[in-house]
């Protein structure tokens, strides 16, 4: 059963108003939403593949990767990353400072998929 | 004479120390079904491995930015070693997790084989600096 909320938005759209979040300084709001636009870029790549996924999308991962044309555990370590991200936007996991440095290395993956935005 | 003799000093020790926090991490996993106290053993143990083979190459990277800023610097210079910042977020999910218990067990089980990975890729390293 999908316990993970139906994506509103395109990848690029939660990325661009995460980044707005972290404008302001809500850092947990915008981890949330960097991490819906990884969730949604996940979704979005098994879909173009017809590839098919759980919620927690860890298969999804390692199915992308096992084809050798990204360096190996690309999508994995992004998505465990990411799911860090969704940690910190549920818990306030991370102090101040990690969590900007964590949106900003995190986000890297969002710009390699998409480009920069 | 090494150089860095006092570096090399402390990596050892810092070595030895990841090796016992992982080898007790198991054993609570394994042996007393202790999840958050074996994943918070096993994160030390990844931090342990950071510093020693940071102390090794001259760094000394104290505090959790620090040890970030010098995971992004091998990353960039070392072929196989570009997921291990990404890693590294990982691992520290099983940190959060002894505190918060909030993760799914598929959530926990990644978080633990990725810590694993993760350390045996910085002993790997280590090893190739001796």
């Amino acid at each position: 059963m999908a316990t993970e909320p139906a994506l509103a938005l395109t990848p690029l759209e939660y990325a661009t108003r995460a980044d707005k979040e972290m404008a302001f300084g809500n850092h947990r709001a915008a981890a949330g939403l960097l991490w819906q636009s990884i969730r949604a870029t996940f979704i979005g790549l098994a879909e173009e593949r017809g590839l098919p996924y759980a919620d927690d999308l860890i298969d999804l991962a390692k199915t992308l990767e096992a084809d050798g044309s990204v360096h190996k555990r690309y999508y994995s370590s992004s998505l465990g990353a990411g799911k860090l991200l969704r940690d910190h936007a549920e818990l306030g996991a991370l102090d101040p400072c990690m969590a900007k440095a964590a949106y900003s290395d995190i986000r890297r993956f969002v710009v390699e998929q998409h480009g920069e935005f | 004479m090494s150089s860095n003799r006092p570096g090399r000093e402390k990596a050892a020790r810092h070595l030895a120390q990841a090796r016992k926090c992982r080898w007790l991490a198991d054993l609570l996993l394994t042996r007393e079904n202790a999840p958050e106290a074996a994943g918070e053993l096993l994160y030390a143990a990844a931090k342990q491995c950071i510093n020693a083979v940071a102390n090794q190459r001259g760094f000394n990277p104290a505090s959790t930015l620090s040890k970030r800023e010098f995971l992004i610097s091998i990353g960039e210079r070392e072929p196989g070693a570009a997921t291990l910042l990404h890693d590294w977020y990982t691992v520290s999910k099983l940190h959060v997790h002894a505190d918060q218990i909030n993760l799914s067990p598929a959530d926990y089980t990644t978080a633990w084989q990725t810590t694993q990975t993760f350390i045996t890729q910085m002993l790997a390293m280590y090893a190739g600096g001796e």
